[in-house]
């Protein structure tokens, strides 16, 4: 092969900032209710694509799957090539092929944050200690269809706990939060935890909740929300996707 | 373009994806220009805040009030000694800044009549940065408010990283022009090295594809010029490559997949 000269040959950088996105997704028993847990794999595939779709995200981006359920609190390797936990939590989005997940178990969902919080930690010291930065805070996402509970099942007010540990991790511009809940999840615990940045999605898919995801990846991984303090960030997702709602909705009454 | 005798320079500015899926036009702006003794240059680039209305009409503004102030200060003569240069260098930061400030006042009020918003909110919807260099070799002065970067190639010594913006991570909020603390943010100074043969001035869109990180004992990442950076000095001294291959190059998708942001460099390099 001929070695590129001239302008060609001009050296580029090799992309070095990450935005790390880490899904926390409910797999407890109710997702077995009505093919939930199907809807929500079948989603998650088609999810893929429309992620590597967007050049930027598919080079800079990384991801890990958290799932709380189905084996209490279980790291999953997002690539799908190893089954069960994964000793390497985030994989580079353009290598995203999520494994099929299963219903079962209580609702760890405190436990799951906790532990995402962790992993979220230790890859951002990897990564500064390998002199790559991350521009964009990192993205933490919670899907969920239910309330936290204990190891026993009962109801369990955790979370209240929890909601300052995320406030603070915002105010350091450490990550932005987002809680999506659909049929079965308590606008009381979304609302907690994430006050300015939680939508409760009564009667939707799990594609449109990822659809959402997306929306708001881009709006809030955007340059302009670099450097703005969280709360702005939630205000233009929330105009972002409170927008795309209303021109879904014009296109549904015109469908 | 017509360049200072020795010197060639060459510009190019594009469009970020980010901007493009956003709808949003280019909001960097650059400038060449000869002062009046066709001899001293001024180089500016702008980077307009992403999310404000009018921060592309900043950056024109921006880089406009620079050439400006560059014919104030050093279009009479530059100084001779590093310490005239110190002042002049001081003078013409005050300059860009009161420039700026006149242009963007004048805008505001001619839309109070026609807007709602309060001023305070017209003014902020400029918001942009400014990076600008008077060059006259061996001389350059620079100022600088927000997150542009300035290089400068040396022979012997290779490339060095002169202006940068604060530890990208973490970094607070990004300071503008029409920032109310800017004041405490403007840098501004003066090389004086006969073996500079080139300098650069770049918007932060081009900081992930041109620049290097390292990490200092105390934790903290910081930017550098790596080695390769000169192959542009290189490749740009020659007579052919103009502005558009410049353009080329930043459009690529190499530079596209490194950043969405808009991208913005001005090279002025001694000819080979």
């Amino acid at each position: 092969m001929t070695p590129p000269s001239g302008l060609d040959a001009l050296p580029v950088q090799p992309a070095k900032s990450r935005l790390l996105l880490t899904l926390v997704v409910d797999t407890s028993s109710s997702m077995a209710e009505g093919g939930r847990i199907d809807e929500l794999n079948q989603a998650l595939q088609n999810w893929r694509g429309e992620l590597t779709r967007n050049d930027h995200i598919r080079r800079h981006g990384e991801i890990a799957l958290i799932t709380f359920g189905k084996d209490h609190v279980v790291a999953l390797d997002p690539s799908g090539r190893t089954a069960g936990p994964s000793t390497e939590p985030y994989v580079p989005v353009s290598e995203f092929n999520p494994p099929t997940l299963e219903a079962g178990g209580v609702t760890p969902m405190i436990d799951a944050l906790q532990y995402a919080f962790q992993l979220l930690s230790a890859r951002r010291q990897h990564l500064r200690s390998s002199g790559i930065p991350l521009v964009n805070r990192p993205l933490v996402y919670l899907m969920t269809d239910g309330v936290p509970t204990d190891s026993t099942g009962h109801r369990s007010d955790r979370w209240r706990d929890f909601a300052p540990v995320i406030r603070q991790q915002e105010s350091g511009k450490h990550l932005l939060f987002f809680a999506f809940g659909v049929d079965g999840a308590e606008q009381e615990v979304l609302q907690g935890l994430a006050p300015q940045s939680w939508r409760f999605l009564s009667n939707l898919s799990f594609a449109e909740v990822l659809t959402l995801m997306s929306a708001s990846i881009e709006s809030a991984a955007s340059e302009t929300s670099r450097s703005k303090p969280a709360e702005e960030v939630y205000r233009d997702v929330n105009a972002r996707l409170d927008k795309d709602a209303r021109i879904r909705s014009f296109l549904k009454g015109n469908g | 373009m017509v360049a200072n005798p020795g010197w060639k320079v060459v510009s190019a500015t594009t469009k970020g994806a980010g901007h493009s899926s956003l709808h949003r036009p280019n909001q960097d702006r650059e400038i060449t220009r000869a002062l009046a003794d066709g001899t001293t240059w001024v180089y500016a680039v702008a980077d307009g805040a992403g999310s404000r209305a009018r921060s592309d009409h900043g950056a024109l503004l921006a880089v406009e009030a620079a050439a400006t102030a560059a014919d104030l200060v050093f279009g009479r003569g530059v100084p001779n000694s590093v310490d005239g240069w110190r002042t002049a260098a001081e003078k013409f930061a005050k300059e860009s800044l009161d420039v700026f400030d006149r242009r963007v006042d004048s805008d505001v009020q001619g839309l109070r009549g026609l807007m709602r918003e309060p001023a305070g909110e017209l003014r902020a919807s400029y918001a942009t940065t400014l990076l600008a260099v008077v060059s006259a070799p061996p001389f350059f002065a620079y100022v600088n408010v927000g997150d542009c970067f300035l290089v400068v190639d040396r022979d012997p010594g290779g490339p060095f990283l002169v202006v940068t913006a604060p530890e990208r991570e973490h970094a607070g909020e990004t300071v503008f022009l029409t920032s109310r603390h800017r004041g405490a943010h403007v840098t501004h100074g003066v090389i004086m090295d006969a073996r500079i043969r080139g300098v650069a001035l770049c918007t932060d869109g081009l900081c992930e594809g041109m620049l290097a990180n390292r990490q200092t004992p105390d934790g903290r990442l910081h930017s550098l010029a790596p080695p390769e950076f000169s192959a542009y000095f290189d490749y740009f001294s020659a007579p052919g490559p103009d502005d558009n291959e410049l353009a080329t190059k930043i459009m690529s998708r190499e530079f596209a997949e490194t950043s969405g942001d808009d991208k913005t460099i001005v090279m002025a390099v001694r000819r080979s």
